[in-house]
This record gives structure tokens, sequence and C-alpha cells, in this order.
């Protein structure tokens, strides 16, 4: 794998229906798609994705990383730019495992009764289970 | 002196009433350009979701999309949500919200659809209970409306939707154009319109990858575009709401200035003419006395 220094630079924005949450140039972004982990790095073909839920993290141009938490989205790249649009946003130091904790505990007890409340359901037990995941990380390495 | 003592008083009340409306139109221009702000920051998220929406549709065959969120159902019921404000002294910005919400109740009534009335802010509360109309759901909003307040009541909203519980959802809110322009409008929320999802300006899409599918993509589209689309609503009508409580005050402030100037000039007169009566009295005396 190249070195930081050594890769393209492009640009990178997170856009929230609050705000821009980060923007900047960088040199690759790993964001959770629908199948796994994406990668995008300069000169990627255009494209509309899926953002799941769970950790983004962006390469700077320097080497350093950024990480922070999405729970769902969508990701659009073309341009040399990669933008993605996401409902909720959190710095890792901002994760509460105890109130993920109780999202999922939430999550698990709406109705599932219908196969679009059970996919729904599914889905804000799988986020609240990787937000749980991640804020204990986080704590851990605080 | 009795009557330039009252003259006097008057100004002076007229007075606190002008510091107290210079005040609150202070307030609300730094709420006008916090709320203004959050508005404008939410410009490039729903751009480019809009985007993504047209992109998709570019890619099906006849530019149609199918999805239950566009699609009308047959319950007799549809939900009026109106957002109006939790405070007065904003001149006419509560009372032509709710005029057009009333207006829009009585024309689905009069199609023959059941309303049920959810009603944001306590302005709403107080006009629908004084008219003895059942209120279905109240909500309160922060000054500043942020998403995850908003995002729940869009997927209760499109829940019920698509369990066909209701036919539809209208919002009755003040839409936000400039600051010189903003007006009361009853927009249909669900079901999505072709219009609410599409960007306005139409632009070339390179054909793009889309994954995992476009039927995928577009099943989580569209229910972020009704969530952005009330997060606007909400946003707008806050914007609205400061814009025209600034104007209100204001021209409460100048009024009382105007009605300050008349009460000193009368109060003036008032003394003036009192000293003349004392001088000529006193020089009526001395005349009498010689």
């Amino acid at each position: 794998m190249a070195r930081p220094e050594d890769r393209k630079p492009f640009e990178c924005e997170i856009l929230t229906p609050e705000g821009c949450f980060w923007r900047g140039t960088v040199v690759g972004v790993v964001f959770p798609a629908s199948d796994g982990q994406m990668g995008i790095w300069a000169g990627h073909a255009p494209l509309a994705a899926l953002v799941g839920a769970g950790p983004v993290v962006v390469e700077e141009p320097t080497g350093q990383t950024a990480t922070c938490f999405v729970a769902g989205g969508f990701a659009r790249v073309g341009g040399n730019k990669c933008t993605l649009l996401v409902e909720e946003c959190t710095p890792p130091e901002q994760l509460d495992a105890d109130l993920a904790l109780e999202e999922f505990h939430k999550a698990k007890a709406a109705p599932g009764a219908t196969p679009d409340q059970a996919a729904r359901r599914e889905w804000l037990m799988t986020a609240a289970r990787r937000k749980l995941h991640a804020a204990r990380a986080s704590a851990g390495q605080g | 002196m009795a009557k330039a003592g009252k003259v006097k008083k008057r100004a002076r009340a007229v007075r606190s009433i002008r510091d107290v409306t210079k005040t609150i139109e202070m307030v609300a221009s730094v709420r006008f350009q916090q709320t203004h702000r959050a508005a404008a920051a939410s410009r490039p998220y729903s751009s480019h979701l809009a985007e993504l929406v047209s992109a998709i549709a570019a890619q099906s065959e006849d530019g149609a999309m199918e999805h239950p969120l566009l699609k009308a159902n047959h319950s007799p019921t549809t939900v009026l949500l109106v957002i109006a404000g939790n405070r007065g002294l904003c001149g006419g910005f509560n009372g032509a919200v709710l005029r057009a919400a009333a207006h829009a109740r009585q024309n689905l009534i009069d199609a023959g659809r059941q309303v049920e009335l959810h009603l944001a802010g306590r302005k709403a509360v107080e006009f629908f209970r004084f008219r003895r109309i059942p209120i279905a759901a109240r909500y309160e909003l922060a000054e500043i409306p942020n998403f995850a307040q908003v995002q729940p009541l869009a997927n209760d909203f499109m829940a019920a939707f698509l369990a066909g519980k209701i036919r539809g959802v209208e919002v009755a809110y003040t839409r936000f154009v400039s600051a010189g322009q903003q007006y009361p409008v009853v927009e249909p929320l669900l079901p999505l319109t072709p219009e609410a999802h599409e960007p306005q300006h139409r632009q070339a899409h390179v054909g793009f990858e889309m994954h995992p599918s476009p039927r995928a993509l577009l099943e989580a589209l569209l229910p972020a575009t009704v969530r952005l689309r009330l997060f606007s609503f909400c946003l707008d009508s806050v914007v609205s709401e400061q814009i025209a409580r600034i104007a209100a005050m204001r021209a409460a402030s100048d009024n009382a200035n105007d009605m300050m100037k008349d009460l000193t000039r009368q109060y003036n007169r008032l003394r003036q003419a009192k000293i003349t009566t004392e001088l000529t009295e006193i020089v009526g005396g001395q005349a009498g006395l010689e």
C-alpha cells in the first residue's frame, strides 16, 4: 500500500442536515458500506453508495487520520470529490456507551410484526450495537 | 399641573414600553441570525440528496420511480401538521399560518376526509383549543429545531402512511423566501410529490455506479428526503417567526418614539402655559397693588 504522502489528494466532506461536520483534503476515506467497509482513493469512478452504521476514517495527506461514527447515510463520489451525506455523525470522544446501550434496548423493543418493521428493527439494533462497540473502544483508548 | 403630571407619567410608561420592544427586537435579530445560519447550513445536504434522487431517476428507464412513499392510499384520515410559534409579539405570523391551517382543514373535511390535527407551537394549541377542535398530538419544538427532534416525528408519519393508517400528511407552516418575503403555505409531506425530491435545476448526470443497487438506494433516499423536508419546514417556520418579530417590534418601537415625542411636546406646552399663567397672576397682582 502506497504511503499517504505518495497518494493523490482529493476533497472530502461529511454533511449532515445541520451543517458541514468535516471538510478537507484527504488521500483516503473508508466508510461502512452495506456489505462491509468501502475505501475511496483519488480518481475513484463515480459512485453512489449506501452508508451503513459504523466509523468513517479519513486519512489526511500528512498521514494523520480522523474518525467519526455515522449511523447510516449516502456516499457520493465524483469529480475527485467524496461527499458523505449522513443524518447522524458523532466524534468518538462524544460517544456514550450507556446511551448506546439504551438505544439498543429501545430498538430491541420496537415492533417487528411486518417485514418492514422487522427490517427497520434489525437495522436500528445493528446501528446501536456498532455504536456501543465504538463507544467502548473509544473509552478504552481514552 | 395635575394634567401635566399625568402626561409626564404617560410618557414614562411609553418609554418603558419602547425599551421592552427594543430589547425584544434585539433578541429576535440575534435569534434570526442563528436560525438563518441553521437553515443555510442544511442546504448543501439537501441539494446533494436531491441530486442523488434525480440521478437514480435518470438511470431508470422512463425517469419515473416506484416507491410506496410516492403512492397515495385510500385511508380516510389525513394528518394536518400545523407549525406555529410558542409566543406572540410577532405581528401577523401566528394568525396567518393558523388561518391557512383552519382553511386547509375545512377544505379537507369538505372533500370527505377525516382530519387528524397535529400541532407544534403553543399558539397553535391555543387557537384550536379555543375553537374546541380535537387535537390528536402536540409537539414542542426547540428555539432552533434540531434534526434529532424532527427525525422520529417524520419516521412515525411514514410508518403510519406505509401501514395505510393515514392517506397523507399536509403541513401548514410559514415559508421563508427572503428577509422581505415569508408567507403561510400548506404543503403535502406525504405522499412525496415529484417537486419535493427533485433538484430545482436539473443537470446532466454522469453514470453513477450504484452500490448496492439503485432500488436499495432509493429505498433509503426517499425516507431521508421526507425527514429532511420536515426539518426544513420547521427551520423555515422559526426563521420567519423571528423576522416577523423583528418587524413587529421595530414598528412598535417607532410608534412608541412618535408617541413619546407628542407627549413630551404636550407636557412642555402645559408646563409653559402654567408658567405663563403664574407670571400673568404675579404681574396682575403687582398692577393691582400699584
